[in-house]
């Protein structure tokens, strides 16, 4: 049986940590390296009250999945990749990289990797809502998907 | 020829709608049919050569020819840059 080496989820609900550890996790690794993106209660100057995260879930999964075969032809790991959407309270996940590797190095610059191209290829958008108002959070120079 | 088009994000709630269809002749590209859902839609964007779309799920160069039960989605910037 092959052994899979990455995982991705896109879930309305509370993000598991123990799926994505589970998954990467291997005897004959070293390191897990453990990254996730939380929402916070600030943005410029702006109070955060919430956040909402919309996607386009065919589109984003493949390209979750692009980026884990991107990352293991570079480095020797096994990744699982879990991204929320929907509704976000202040201090809620909506990312969640794990990596497994042999070594420290290897799983930490996959982990950085992916998490920068999340945001330059997959089609999920985040809205802010602050008192007073609310704002699609977007960045034309951060978008590269041709690259 | 019928074109499915879908709007997610900024551009959803420019344009009011989830998905519309739009009628192209056949040997359209997809810059032929941004121009035409802009001039539905003239909220969406000022430069319409700086939408990017996708194709059945990849992103695609404007100069790509539409065949027929394609289906477009224009992509709003991702929410991201270096934050």
């Amino acid at each position: 049986m092959i052994d899979k080496k990455f995982h991705v989820q896109i879930s309305e609900s509370t993000l598991d940590q123990s799926i994505a550890k589970k998954f990467v996790k291997s005897n004959s690794h070293g390191a897990c390296t453990i990254f996730e993106g939380v929402t916070r209660d600030h943005s410029d100057n702006r109070k955060v009250e919430f956040l909402e995260y919309e996607c386009y879930k065919p589109m984003a999964i493949k390209k979750l999945e692009q980026i884990c075969a991107e990352i293991i032809e570079k480095w020797e790991v096994k990744i699982s990749i879990l991204h929320r959407i929907g509704k976000l309270e202040i201090g809620e996940v909506s990312l969640i990289v794990a990596t497994g590797s042999p070594h420290r190095k290897e799983g930490i610059q996959a982990c950085e990797y992916s998490v920068d191209r999340i945001k330059e290829i997959v089609p999920i958008w985040k809205k802010e809502f602050f008192e007073g108002g609310s704002i699609w959070i977007e960045d034309e120079n951060g978008f590269r998907p041709f690259s | 020829m019928e074109i499915e088009v879908l709007f997610f994000a900024s551009y959803r709630e420019k344009s009011g709608v989830k998905s519309y269809c739009f009628e192209i002749s056949a040997g359209s590209n997809l810059k032929e049919l941004i121009y035409k859902i802009v001039q539905k839609f003239p909220k969406l964007h000022s430069d319409p050569t700086k939408i990017v779309a996708a194709i059945n799920e990849e992103f695609s160069d404007q100069s790509q020819i539409l065949c027929e039960g394609d289906i477009v989605a224009l992509i709003p910037p991702v929410s991201g840059g270096s934050k």
